[in-house]
């Protein structure tokens, strides 16, 4: 036994002991990195698909989802913002206080004596607008360039989840300052909620069913704003909005590998590639297109991932191309958030005062449409019409299913024009609507008796909803595609929201009256 | 691509880079404590006392949590207690009189008597006199300074001559037969107490509040609507049935002042204790009630003449005349009267009768006006299609016992018995 | 040539790109980083909460030889005698805890160290002597000890 002993270590245990100790620095590294130098494509490959981090991320990219004006890296930016306002919620979290005798004077404290406060605050205030806007406009990115066809269907849904989580992420992000403005809007919020009431009420059934306080009292801990209601929110705010959007956002993610990968034409014109990286090396190898199929690596049963026009020389590794054109999105949104947080603090008016309430108390900007909308019927403004546009949205991609071309922004010149078609309908029909409601007001106001049931039915709302519909059948029928009648459909929708969203936050003045501009507002 | 990431990489970096530039290098509290720094030295030098200064450049605060206040004045304002810098300006001078020998700041901090923004580190934000500020308390000049001494002060001080003036000018004015003050008073008219805790922002029922009266406030939006209720009544609301006193500017500036002090107590304060009040004479109490409560609608001193709309008599009844209505026509008779009613309080409650001239019809006559004072009465309308008159108040809440009929009293003591 | 081997062994990312995109990306992690670190100052206030460390303890007349008195909010003893005036850390230098006052010495209820009148460690697991705080008159000629400064044992103040 001593002899194997012997012939085995040609060095002695002692003398081992210490090579090893000073190896430690590079075995540890190799230990952690499980590819070595990434100085070949498959290094490279092995980098991203044996990485936690890394490996939602496919090994090759397609060169053309890499174009910015393609996708405008709309995602990343979601994505982007998210992970800054995790960052900085999370550097909040250590001064903010969620009670309401600590509340503002903890906002004051974080402006003024915790070095980088008034930085971070403004980051994460401008990040949550940002991330609004984000979310739109990639929802429609995805919607125009038909990327919720072929197998995207549920990633679609899954995405107007993340939607709602966001919208509700701000809403009640907005409350904890607890200043003027902050308890003025959730009061609206916390009323819309309750708002079912106004339909039991006019079908006489809140006597079985009042769903309306239910909602109301879910969110607010008790029937008023007040200590219960921030700490609910901050709760929600901090905790379990973020752990569940997190959740779903990986589904989102990963659905997007498995349903195909990142989106892009099915159909590329050549000369659409020019500026994007290219891999030079399958060009030397592979002389024409082939048709290749990727099998899933581990035995899963599913779809193959099909890449059917495109040959590898379209693909290019995820490291270095895919990353760095992320980090550009993300660089650059970073950019503009942390510009934005230079000049424009982050508002804060004055310590929460229930007595008094702001004229006009309005709610943060991206529910403004939907305040407007309110105004005429809380149950349908409030609850009504925003359950059918996500209903109408989640329906979308299982009433169009036209083969047609994905990955084509609009679809074809024809698409463009009917999208500019309905931008004017929509345009139209809402300054319609306003103009009639400034300036003659509604049923209430000629009918003054009038039972509350007809006014949810018939206002301005439905009316703009009915319209809309009624676009989007004529434009199936007329251009014989489901598709052009769901751009017809989302693009009313779209552009109402920007209008009644623009409308309610300038020319909605005190007491909810029409003004020109903010300026006349009367100096109350 | 490559240039957006530059240009976002070197924009990003500028902005973190120019944020931390004005928190940390350029703050207005560090240009301050430098200047401090720079000066003392120069004084050190001209003295032969040398003082070990506390010379780090950080920030300062008062941290007062039973007044859930913390004020950071002390960041700039490095010199507050320090004689040495009498003649120089602010913010490195010293506190004038000798305010701080009795209200030390490490227990009372600044902002309990200046207000303002006490957590704020940036001048701006500390006075927060503009509308973009957000701030219910700006920082108060004098005179409405003095109206902040009452938060715990009760007794008129003499650092306070104008809000002494409007003390005296309010309750002798008789505005507490239409307002209440700490809830006795009238019905016509708003509970004043909090009046001086109104927000600054507040959205009065107006929108004739003079937009030059606000400068004359330094933007402070609340003195100015103070001052024009007082000095321009009809000026808000359009409908208001306030009477104009028609106060001088001087006079309804001290108003202004006074009605600032009526503020909603403040956490962590407690009011000096009440000093016993000198016990007054009938008449003395007689003539401040009356004063406090009655002589804006029945006159100065009772001459009445006041105008009561639709009212069938068109003005409200005089009152320096009662002793003649009620059967008194002799000065003896009134003193004899008078004196009854300082030993035992109500007429109707001697024993024995004070010995006049048909004292019964005295009596009835007593007891009826006291009972109007105590009840009320209704004003009958001159025109039954027009707007109700004024009616007497009831004062049974608002008025002691004692004081109704030390009133009577005095309004025997107003009638002329020489002529 | 086997295919294969070629995609696997040889390099793709030319040089140019390197130097062109690697130093792109490096300015922007720099950014990146600078931004971040500016933002992780965070968790250490500007202003610590709490009383402040240099507190007026009121006039010389307040202190006449002889007098022992103790600022609880503070944690800090004064005496005063012939010599001057002075003040000493009530708080145990071992853990933390406020030592009380007998005749001759001070003890900490937590683990029994005593000190000596003047501060120093007579007994017990305590590592140092009490602190001695600086005591000086303002120029409004009121008396202020300030914790930030640590002082000799033995000095005080004269008045």
């Amino acid at each position: 036994m001593n002899e194997e002993r012997k012939i085995d270590s040609a060095v002695s245990a002692l003398s081992q002991y210490f090579q090893n100790l000073k190896q430690f620095p590079q075995n540890f590294l190799a230990s952690v990195a499980r590819h070595g130098a990434l100085d070949s494509r498959r290094a490279r490959a092995q980098a991203v698909f044996s990485n936690v981090f890394l490996h939602v991320h496919s090994a090759k990219v397609h060169r053309f989802s890499l174009r910015w004006n393609y996708t405008f890296g709309l995602g990343i930016m979601c994505v982007g913002l998210f992970a800054i306002l995790i960052i900085t919620g999370l550097l909040l979290m250590i001064y903010y206080r969620p009670d309401t005798q600590h509340a503002y004077n903890s906002m004051k404290d974080l402006i003024y004596i915790v070095p980088s406060g008034r930085l971070v605050r403004n980051v994460h205030r401008w990040g949550a607008h940002l991330m609004v806007i984000a979310v739109f406009l990639h929802m429609a990115r995805v919607f125009y360039t038909s990327s919720y066809k072929k197998g995207r269907e549920f990633n679609w849904v899954i995405g107007l989840v993340l939607f709602i989580f966001t919208l509700a992420l701000s809403f009640t992000g907005y409350l904890l300052p607890w200043d003027q403005l902050a308890y003025w809007a959730t009061t609206i919020g916390a009323n819309i909620a309750a708002s079912p009431r106004e339909l039991t009420d006019a079908l006489h059934l809140t006597w079985i069913f009042d769903i309306g306080t239910l909602q109301k009292r879910l969110l607010l801990g008790a029937d008023s704003i007040g200590n219960d209601a921030l700490i609910r929110f901050y709760f929600l705010h901090s905790v379990f909005l973020p752990l569940l959007l997190t959740l779903f956002l990986m589904v989102h993610l990963w659905r997007i590998r498995k349903d195909g990968g990142l989106s892009r034409p099915d159909v590329i014109d050549s000369r659409l590639l020019e500026g994007l990286p290219e891999n030079t090396m399958a060009q030397k190898t592979f002389a024409a297109k082939s048709k290749k199929t990727y099998n899933l690596v581990a035995m899963v049963r599913g779809k193959r991932i099909s890449f059917d026009d495109d040959s590898p020389e379209n693909l290019v590794d995820t490291i270095p191309h895919a990353l760095t054109y992320e980090f550009v999105a993300f660089m650059f949104i970073l950019a503009i958030t942390i510009v934005l947080s230079y000049f424009f603090d982050a508002p804060l008016k004055e310590p929460a005062n229930p007595i008094l309430p702001e004229n006009p108390a309005k709610a943060p900007w991206y529910f403004l449409g939907l305040q407007e909308l309110v105004s005429y019927s809380a149950f349908m403004g409030g609850i009504g019409i925003p359950t059918i546009a996500i209903v109408g949205l989640a329906l979308i991609p299982y009433i169009d299913r036209t083969e047609g071309s994905v990955g084509k922004w609009f679809e074809n010149k024809s698409g463009l024009r009917l999208t500019l078609w309905s931008a004017l309908f929509a345009t139209v029909s809402c300054v319609a609507m306003l103009t009639i409601t400034v300036n003659f007001g509604w049923f209430r106001n000629w009918f003054p008796q009038i039972p509350q049931l007809v006014i949810i039915v018939v206002n301005p709302g439905t009316i703009l909803v009915l319209l809309f519909s009624i676009w989007s059948i004529f434009t199936i029928k007329i251009f014989d595609s489901i598709r052009f009648g769901a751009i017809a459909l989302f693009t009313c929708f779209f552009v109402s929201f920007i209008i009644l969203t623009y409308f309610a936050s300038i020319h909605r003045g005190p007491n909810w009256g029409f003004y020109w501009w903010p300026s006349l507002w009367p100096i109350n | 691509m490559k240039i957006l990431l530059y240009i976002s990489s070197i924009v990003v970096f500028l902005f973190t880079g120019l944020f931390y530039f004005q928190e940390n290098i350029f703050a207005e509290w560090r240009g301050h404590q430098l200047a401090y720094l720079r000066q003392l030295k120069q004084i050190n030098q001209d003295s032969e006392h040398q003082e070990e200064e506390n010379l780090s450049i950080k920030l300062q605060q008062i941290y007062l949590p039973e007044m859930n206040r913390i004020d950071r004045c002390v960041s700039c304002h490095v010199t507050i207690e320090d004689p040495r810098f009498a003649d120089k300006k602010n913010p490195l001078k010293t506190h004038p009189g000798n305010y701080l020998e009795k209200h030390d700041p490490e227990k009372f901090g600044c902002t309990i008597c200046h207000d303002g923004q006490g957590r704020a580190i940036v001048w701006d934000d500390v006075r927060a006199d503009s509308k973009e500020k957000f701030w219910e308390k700006p920082i108060i000049k004098k005179p409405f300074l003095e109206a902040n001494c009452f938060r715990c002060h009760v007794k008129p001080l003499s650092e306070t001559p104008t809000y002494n003036r409007g003390k005296y000018l309010f309750e002798t004015s008789g505005c507490l037969g239409c307002h209440k003050r700490d809830g006795r008073g009238g019905y016509l008219a708003a509970e004043l107490r909090g009046l001086g805790d109104a927000s600054v922002h507040q959205k009065y029922p107006t929108n004739s509040l003079d937009p030059k009266l606000l400068p004359k406030f330094n933007y402070n939006r609340n003195l100015a609507y103070i001052y024009e209720s007082v000095r321009f009544p009809k000026a808000q609301p359009e409908d208001s049935v306030m009477f104009d006193f028609k106060f001088s500017h001087d006079d309804a500036l001290a108003l202004t002042v006074y009605l600032k002090s009526l503020s909603i107590k403040q956490p962590g304060i407690e009011k000096l204790p009440q000093e016993p009040e000198k016990p007054l004479t009938l008449l003395a109490r007689g003539k401040k009630t009356f004063q406090l409560f009655c002589s804006a609608c029945h006159g100065e001193n009772g001459k009445g003449g006041v105008k009561n709309r639709n009212y069938q008599k068109d003005v409200m009844p005089t009152l320096n005349l009662i002793a003649e209505k009620m059967f008194l026509y002799e000065k003896e008779d009134a003193d004899a009267v008078i004196e009854a009613i300082n030993e035992f309080g109500d007429l109707n409650l001697t024993d024995p009768e004070p010995d006049i001239p048909g004292f019964n019809r005295v009596l009835a006559q007593f007891t009826a006006v006291r009972d109007i004072i105590l009840n009320g009465n209704s004003a009958a309308k001159k025109d039954p299609e027009g707007p109700a008159p004024f009616n007497m108040p009831s004062w049974r809440k608002s008025i002691p016992r004692k004081d109704v009929t030390s009133t009577i009293a005095f309004m025997i003591s107003l009638y002329d018995f020489e002529e | 040539m086997n295919a294969k081997e070629t995609i696997e062994n040889r390099e793709e990312i030319t040089r140019r790109f390197f130097l062109g995109w690697g130093s792109a990306t490096i300015i922007g992690m720099a950014s990146l980083a600078a931004s971040l670190l500016t933002m992780l100052r965070m968790p250490i206030p500007s202003l610590m909460p709490g009383k402040a460390a240099r507190f007026k303890i009121g006039n010389k007349e307040d202190f006449p030889p002889g007098t022992t008195k103790y600022f609880e909010m503070e944690q800090v003893y004064v005496f005063a005698d012939q010599k001057g005036i002075s003040a000493m850390s009530a708080i145990c230098t071992h853990l933390g805890c406020i030592v009380s006052k007998e005749q001759k010495q001070f003890v900490c209820p937590c683990h029994g160290s005593r000190y000596d009148l003047t501060g120093r460690v007579m007994q017990g697991p305590a590592p140092k002597n009490l602190s001695w705080y600086s005591v000086a008159m303002l120029p409004s000629a009121k008396l202020v000890v300030d914790r930030n400064k640590v002082v000799q044992p033995g000095t005080k103040l004269l008045v």
